[in-house]
């Protein structure tokens, strides 16, 4: 079982047990004692179940199960034992003798006891990883409410209740006049009520009180904390790319405005995108490695502004186009240009990092490809970059809303570079031809294995470039199991036959595990290397701050951006990341500025060829092991490429010491004219 | 307290009524479900918290305890409504309802909203009947009902 099916188990059991404390406090109210002593029985046999099942998360980490561990299951048991030991022999004696009515004690510990279970399951879907003692004392004063609640419910609606809680009814007494002990009774109940009232409220108070407190604003991952040493400071604005092409190569000028446009697709369809220079995808970028680079942004008419963020390329900070951070949003009106050297060759794109979650949905991306130079490298026959978008719920291949034809000379060498640039997760799958995965996110597999009849699940976000040689008969490339859109290549001598009934159903093929594919190679670290600093990324969901506001966040260490600290590394260091999910959804993690090598997944070692990746899906109940040296100063945005789930709070930076930026805040929240917040 | 409990109810009635609407305009909509479905999970959160509410003044204002247990099953069934989708989310690789399992598990979301319907007209109904019964209409009550004269 994986560890994201253990966790669907263990909320199941919880839910079962919720419903069984419940049922049992309820079937006992309605004086069925025998039944109320059968499902009182299942309730404890299920409390056992969710024993196991927190266990067996336990098991698989820490993270998984430290709030069920530390308080849900302590409230459930400790409510659950009294609830037996109350419950149990006043139940069995009602069995014996029905002519007694219900005892309101039991009844209040049998509901408590659902109260006490509720608490806990709401406690892992509201708050989550880490437990707080906000949190325990919040949820343990709710539970003292709802009992006293009940409580009163209990004892005053139906009646009064004799000296060990049986409930006399309401018509035996309502005529005499109240006996003695009654008054007593009364007395004793209130205060009762009184002091446990007094005690949740002071418990629920220190726990909101706590929830202020304020917290830590940079995390050193283990490693020396800041500098203060000013003088040392470099800006990001000062970060900026080279102004020269390497020897012997060019500028590539670029001039890009961003405009609403009405963009008509392959089939007809129209849709209102947001564009760079009214095309979707945006004009391709591609130079030879070494060229310069050399983009102008505009900004017509997004009233939100709009950036260039060059995806997975390891510009200097300064280009790296986050709003906020590295630069304010360009406005309508506005301009800005970025400027970097093609060192690193590969399939990247780019997009806007300002209200992603929105603009680049509707279309502010683009593609930028950087190809050796001829001398270094033969060319393919046939070399396609294809991002994958969702337009209006239809799923745009290349830019092609249908099945988009190519001819391929037979025998000649075919790239395809794919490009995710949605926010969830692409299978794709290469029908018709052997192949191999030549590079990920751009950059070079070693030695890849040739494979066929394999899926390829690309994370949001990500690149994959697919090599082959075009055999003399179609090759299909099928996209989420969809056969009207996709790609299709026929050898050059063949005609425009229908080649859709050939297409074999690739539904059921297995997936590419990356980290077992391809041959090792030597790695600058590994697991074993001496870390200079480790952190620890446990997403999840939750309420959080997001932007100042109170939201169902998508959380990291239970926090939303911009409360999460910063993680902060010295220029040099060597940085272990452990990114742990404990949410049901994946998160494709993206961290700018430099790629990170996979060391692990799941505690199972990469054992394929080295794998650097700046995008990589963490499904749920994953942990991923993954590093990188410090060599690209600056301050970089850390967060899921879901764009979605980032605009809900899954965001930080990382922060080398020395660096600072003049944008902080004053560019994201404050400054007039710029109120949305980058990303 | 009743005529508050009463009142809380109808609202809660129709906010109920109001989720089907929203439910219906997001799955029309062609936005990503985090976008179309915005109002719905909004509303659905506060129709949570609501029934949550109305449970408390139930029990604040000594309602039956039929009507407690009703009030309080609609605050669950809300929260099963949220983990419906979460569960069937987890079943898929992509993140959505789109793998057959999932969409099975779903459907479960429209069968669940109507016994919450079903559940908020009901409360809303008794709850009206009984607005004008007080402290004093207790024990007519009581006698109206012969279950509970005998017990």
């Amino acid at each position: 079982m994986t560890t994201g099916q253990v966790m669907i188990l263990d909320h199941a059991v919880a839910l079962l047990g919720v419903a069984a404390w419940f049922a049992t406090g309820t079937v006992a109210a309605t004086r069925r004692a025998g039944l109320a002593l059968g499902v009182l029985a299942a309730a404890v046999l299920v409390t056992l179940g969710r024993v196991a099942t927190v266990a067996t998360l336990a098991g698989r980490g820490w993270w998984y199960a430290q709030e069920k561990v530390l308080l849900g299951l302590p409230m459930l048991g400790v409510a659950g034992m009294a609830a037996v030991l109350i419950a149990g022999p006043r139940l069995l004696s009602a069995s014996r003798a029905p002519t007694d009515g219900p005892s309101a004690i039991s009844i209040v510990s049998l509901l408590s006891t659902g109260y006490a279970a509720l608490a806990g399951l709401l406690v892992t879907f509201v708050a989550g990883y880490p437990l707080t003692w906000s949190t325990a004392l919040i949820a343990g004063s709710l539970v003292i409410v709802a009992a006293l609640l009940t409580w009163h419910v209990v004892t005053r609606s139906v009646g009064a209740t004799t000296h060990d809680g049986v409930i006399i009814a309401a018509g035996h007494t309502s005529g005499a006049a109240l006996p003695s002990p009654g008054a007593s009774q009364l007395s004793r109940r209130k205060f009762i009520g009184l002091t446990g009232g007094a005690v949740a409220a002071g418990t629920g108070a220190t726990g909101v009180g706590l929830l202020f407190a304020p917290a830590e604003s940079v995390a050193t991952g283990g490693g020396s904390g800041g500098t203060n040493a000013t003088s040392r400071a470099v800006s990001v604005v000062d970060l900026r790319g080279a102004s020269t092409p390497a020897p012997g190569r060019v500028r590539r000028r670029y001039e890009l405005t961003a405009r609403k446009a009405d963009v008509m697709l392959a089939s007809g369809h129209e849709i209102e995108a947001w564009t760079y220079d009214g095309r979707v995808p945006g004009p391709p970028i591609t130079a030879t490695q070494g060229d310069l680079i050399e983009v102008t942004l505009r900004n017509a008419d997004i009233d939100g502004g709009v950036t260039l963020h060059w995806h997975g390329y390891d510009v200097p900070c300064g280009e790296d186009g986050a709003p906020g951070v590295t630069q304010h949003a360009v406005q309508p009106g506005e301009r800005f240009d970025y400027r970097f050297r093609a060192d690193q060759v590969g399939t990247y794109w780019y997009h806007t990092h300002q209200a992603s979650h929105i603009g680049v949905r509707r279309g502010l991306f683009g593609t930028l490809v950087v190809t050796p130079h001829p001398d270094d490298a033969a060319a393919e026959g046939l070399d396609l970059t294809l991002p994958v978008h969702t337009f209006d719920g239809k799923v745009v291949f290349g830019g092609h809303d249908e099945v988009a034809e190519y001819a391929a000379p037979v025998g000649n060498g075919v790239r395809l570079r794919l490009i995710n640039t949605d926010s969830v997760p692409h299978r794709f799958a290469l029908a018709g031809t052997p192949l191999r995965v030549a590079a990920v996110d751009g950059r070079d597999l070693n030695e890849p294995d040739e494979i066929s009849e394999t899926a390829l699940s690309l994370p949001a976000g990500g690149r994959y470039d697919l090599v082959f040689v075009m055999p003399d008969a179609p090759v299909a490339l099928v996209v989420d199991n969809d056969h009207t859109s996709g790609l299709r290549l026929r050898p050059d001598d063949a005609g425009t036959a229908d080649d859709n009934a050939l297409v074999a159903d690739t539904s059921g093929w297995p997936e590419l595990d990356l980290l077992r594919y391809g041959t090792p190679a030597p790695v600058p670290f590994d697991r074993s290397s001496d870390f200079d600093r480790h952190f620890t990324l446990v997403l999840d969901r939750g309420v959080a701050m997001v932007d100042g506001r109170p939201a169902y966040a998508h959380t990291v260490n239970g926090r939303g951006h911009p409360s999460i600290p910063d993680q902060l590394v010295t220029e040099g260091d060597l940085v272990r990341v452990t990114v742990v999910n404990r949410s049901m959804e994946t998160h494709p993690w993206h961290l700018h500025g430099q790629p990170v090598l996979i060391l692990s997944r799941d505690g199972t070692r990469s054992s394929g060829s080295p794998l650097w990746m700046d995008t990589f899906d963490v499904r749920p109940g994953q942990v991923w092991e993954v590093a990188f040296e410090a060599t690209n100063p600056g301050i970089w945005m850390n967060h899921c490429h879901n764009l979605p789930h980032a605009h809900q709070g899954m965001m930080l930076r990382l922060r080398y010491d020395g660096v600072t930026t003049p944008f902080d805040g004053s560019g994201t929240l404050n400054g007039a004219n710029r109120t949305s917040h980058g990303h | 307290m009743r005529r508050v409990f009463a009142g809380l109810a109808t609202v809660l009635a129709l906010a109920v009524v109001a989720q089907f609407y929203f439910a219906a305009t997001g799955a029309f909509d062609t936005a990503p479900n985090d976008e179309a479905f915005a109002v719905h999970r909004s509303l659905g959160y506060g129709i949570m918290l609501f029934a949550l509410l109305i449970t408390i003044v139930a029990a604040l204002a000594r309602m039956p305890g039929r009507l407690i247990g009703m009030s309080g099953l609609i605050a669950g069934l809300a929260v099963l409504q949220g983990l419906i989708r979460a569960l069937a989310d987890a079943f898929g690789d992509s993140g959505d309802t789109s793998t057959t399992t999932g969409q099975f598990v779903f459907g479960l979301h429209a069968v669940n909203a109507l016994i919450i319907m079903t559940l908020a007209g009901t409360v809303a109904r008794q709850a009206r009947t009984r607005q004008g019964v007080g402290i004093a209409g207790e024990t007519s009550e009581a006698a109206a009902d012969p279950a509970r004269r005998l017990s």
